[in-house]
């Protein structure tokens, strides 16, 4: 099944995908694209209607806010998906295409896929918490954020398992045992992150 | 190996896109207060 397909289908579900590949063995299953397309799509989204909500507010009085509300901040939100998904699925089908090549990411490239899981953990996060947000009087947006931090913080905190994904063939820890400068034996661990 | 994607991938990303936009304008505006 293609990338695109696989959002289309697996958009709430998209943690699966995250854990299928094997330890050290590096680019075989993991698909960035779908992690970076949810999670900068989602930004877009959020970015998209909070500047709707502020133009609603801002032009509360002179236009029609109820017109505005459903026209205008649904496109602004639309657009915003629209802008963010692409930027995710243009960073991740190349770090895809640059892994499955056998070749190194650039540093940037690396760094952008990491924020693009951070994100797509918090667009999850978000999503999840539309049920309980939608059941609570007053303002809901308490609730959304707090949502959205756990679900970053949990993004990157699988970003821990998902590493060696971010890597070509040839995994990304090493254990170093050699003479220390005093003598004896030094036992040195790299972890590339 | 470069990962190619056809139109009709791209077509399921629009429709995603499309989707899921729609889906959380709706839901934003008319069960949350986001105020």
């Amino acid at each position: 099944m293609t990338i695109p397909s696989r959002v289309t289908a697996l958009f709430g579900f998209f943690l699966i995908s995250l854990f299928p590949g094997e330890g050290l063995s590096g680019q075989k299953k993991t698909s960035w694209a779908l992690v970076t397309t949810a999670g900068y799509g989602g930004l877009g989204c959020a970015a998209g209607y909070a500047v709707g909500r502020e133009g609603r507010r801002a032009s509360a009085g002179r236009i029609d806010p109820r017109g505005f509300e459903t026209a205008g901040v649904t496109a602004l939100t639309i657009g915003g998906c629209w802008l963010g998904a692409m930027a995710g699925v243009t960073l991740g089908v190349a770090a895809d295409s640059t892994l499955a090549a056998g070749d190194q990411l650039s540093t940037g490239a690396r760094r952008g896929v990491q924020l693009g899981t951070v994100l797509a953990g918090a667009t999850l996060a978000t999503l999840i918490s539309f049920i309980p947000a939608s059941m609570e009087d007053g303002s809901d947006l308490p609730i959304v954020t707090t949502y959205a931090l756990i679900g970053a913080a949990v993004g990157a905190l699988s970003l821990f398992p998902l590493n060696p994904h971010l890597y070509p063939k040839g995994g990304t820890a090493a254990l170093q045992l050699g003479r220390g400068q005093e003598g004896g034996l030094a036992l040195g661990v790299i972890y590339r992150f | 190996m470069k990962t190619r994607w056809s139109w009709i991938d791209w077509t399921a990303l629009l429709l995603a896109i499309l989707t899921f936009g729609v889906i959380v304008a709706i839901l934003a505006q008319n069960f949350l207060n986001l105020e």
